[in-house]
């Protein structure tokens, strides 16, 4: 703190300082400065010139110890490997390995692709928290994550809808992350052309048209990047198969109006909606029973019948979760530790942070090791 | 946890002795080990025992995660070749298994039993016992193996999900059987691999349909 270099800075502070100080003034700033114990300013509160009226500094926070003005920060604690459940963690190591090459591959997706993404939003009293992370088994081998996810908005003021999308690649088709990631951007842009209607048949409470619309948008996202992907794969030797794009989407479309207590679930495949109440994850989106169809196998672009709408009422003060099956899997497993740890990280009266989510979310579970995407939705209390 | 059971069940009758039998095998048994243990895809899923029989049937290797065992024990040869017992075991010890590991919380697969034999069934109720452990809740999924004497009918009999017959003079009963452990482990490999692209609703029971070695065997019954 008092070695040569650190005193030519003062010094010169000083100097600068000099030039004004006596003519401007007028909130007693200079003379403020002047009072505190040395060392107490840091160099660059020092070397500002005040050019404008600047308001008076705010008091120093009370340190009941006393002042101790350059201490280091305290070690912080550092959150390190992300928590396991069960006795022991997976045997995958807990850090990034390799990644695709651009030399490699012509999958420039592939190649650019991060492993971790982590996004959030504020908007009314909606508060969103989003992750999706590359699981153990494609970090293990090295290949991009196929998980994708979608924080954006759509509609009109007055027809305004947060969107939150999930999409899960099908592990074995070559282009699988291709087919989440355009999938889950193009069907929020189709979604947002039939926002009015959306908005309407939501307030409605019109479960029947709500599949319609989002299976008309839904589709022509599909049918408009099914064209894409043929046109370009006519460069690569590998001819276009709609298989090799397989992925699950999953769409959660919430009214920013928070008198609208109606959200909806789009969802083609596995995965889904969970949600968070009294201090126990229910299942948003319960099977309707129907029994014929086995909407775990449904994919997009092709494999799938129609897009499923579910309405689901939700109040203030209870979380939703959107996730793809890397999450639901361990959170819907027999053993509740899992379950259990989320919910009290994520049902507390405190939003968590950014970074928080992410190590939260990131929980290890031996034998899940599946990428892992997980959209929370917090409301606050009128 | 998901967890996925192997059983890999062993004729140590005594035509199984020496090097067309039980030693090619004890010699494959390492790399077995080490490829599952130190592939963490693998091993955090997947559980391996290992049954022999021959007059009686006994369970060498308890079902247990490979990565926390250091070495596997070995088969030895004497006996006749008792089909009967070996199911009786593999039943009564599957059924163990699957209610303990689900007692401790975890969601079990169904278990996959990779049979070998290289003869004829010497007793005379084994069909029982095989009608018995293929219907029972935690029916397990068979491949079966045949070499030597073993005979195509009877292997194809065993099995319910795929049958090999080592293929005739082109390859020795050593050569067949380094094979047969080596798609089992690839089997193991590849089936815990894909449980991630089946959304944990189930796995692909991953087994080659040519094995280098072996004829496969319809299990069409006619």
């Amino acid at each position: 703190m008092s070695g040569p270099a650190y005193d030519g800075g003062f010094r010169d502070a000083h100097d600068d300082r000099g030039h004004t100080a006596a003519a401007v003034d007028p909130d007693g700033l200079d003379a403020h400065i002047a009072g505190l114990p040395y060392g107490v300013m840091a160099r660059e509160t020092i070397t500002r010139v005040p050019e404008a009226p600047v308001p008076p500094a705010p008091p120093a926070p009370p340190t009941p110890e006393g002042p101790q003005p350059y201490a280091e920060p305290e070690a912080e604690p550092l959150r390190g490997v992300p928590a396991h459940v069960g006795n022991r963690p997976p045997s995958y190591p807990p850090h990034p390995l390799g990644r695709p090459s651009v030399r490699d591959t012509e999958d420039a997706l592939a190649a650019f692709s991060p492993v971790v993404l982590l996004d959030g939003a504020h908007i009314g009293r909606l508060t969103v928290r989003a992750a999706s992370v590359r699981g153990d088994s494609h970090n293990w081998e090295g290949s991009c994550r196929q998980d994708a996810m979608t924080v954006t908005r759509i509609g009109p003021p007055e027809a305004e809808m947060l969107l939150l999308a999930v999409a899960d690649g099908v592990g074995s088709a070559v282009y699988s992350h291709v087919g989440s990631y355009e999938l889950s951007r193009r069907a929020a842009v189709f979604l947002d052309r039939e926002a009015e209607s959306i908005h309407a048949a939501v307030c409605a409470r019109d479960e029947n048209e709500l599949r319609v619309l989002a299976t008309k948008a839904v589709a022509g996202a599909a049918a408009e990047l099914r064209a894409a992907w043929a046109q370009a794969a006519q460069h690569r030797p590998r001819p276009y198969a709609d298989q090799d794009y397989a992925t699950t989407l999953h769409v959660l479309l919430i009214p920013t109006d928070p008198g609208i207590r109606d959200r909806v679930l789009c969802s083609v495949g596995d995965g889904g909606l969970f949600v968070l109440r009294e201090g126990g994850w229910e299942h948003g989106d319960p099977d309707d029973g129907a029994g014929l169809l086995d909407t775990r196998t449904e994919a997009l672009p092709h494999a799938y019948r129609s897009v499923k709408a579910t309405l689901v009422r939700t109040m203030p003060g209870e979380v939703l979760l959107l996730g793809t099956d890397g999450i639901t899997n361990p959170l819907t497993q027999k053993d509740p530790e899992f379950a259990r740890r989320l919910a009290e990280a994520w049902g507390g009266p405190e939003v968590p942070s950014l970074s928080d989510f992410l190590w939260q979310a990131q929980t290890r579970a031996k034998s899940y090791d599946d990428d892992r995407t997980v959209i929370c939705v917090w409301e606050e209390r009128a | 946890m998901q967890i996925l059971p192997f059983y890999m069940v062993c004729d140590e009758s005594g035509s199984m002795a020496g090097p067309d039998g039980v030693d090619t095998i004890n010699a494959a048994l390492p790399d077995l080990h080490h490829e599952i243990s130190t592939n963490p895809s693998v091993a955090d899923k997947t559980r391996f025992a290992l049954v022999g029989f021959s007059t009686q049937a006994s369970l060498l290797q308890p079902l247990a995660d490979l990565s926390e065992l250091t070495q596997l024990p070995s088969l030895s040869a004497g006996g006749v070749t008792s089909f009967g017992a070996a199911f009786r075991l593999l039943k009564d010890t599957i059924d163990k298994d699957v209610a303990a590991l689900k007692s401790e919380g975890h969601d079990v697969y169904r278990p996959v039993v990779f049979f070998l034999s290289d003869g004829i069934p010497t007793d005379d109720d084994w069909r029982t016992a095989l009608k018995e452990l293929k219907e029972f809740r935690y029916a397990p999924k068979i491949i079966a193996f045949g070499i030597g004497d073993a005979d195509a009918a009877i292997i194809s009999e065993v099995a319910n999900f795929k049958a090999f017959m080592q293929q005739d003079q082109t390859v020795t009963p050593a050569v067949a059987l380094r094979e047969f452990a080596s798609s089992l482990t690839r089997s193991i490999v590849n089936s815990a691999t894909s449980m991630d692209s089946q959304g944990g609703e189930g796995f692909q029971l991953d087994v080659q349909d040519h094995v280098p070695g072996f004829t496969r065997v319809s299990l069409d019954k006619l």
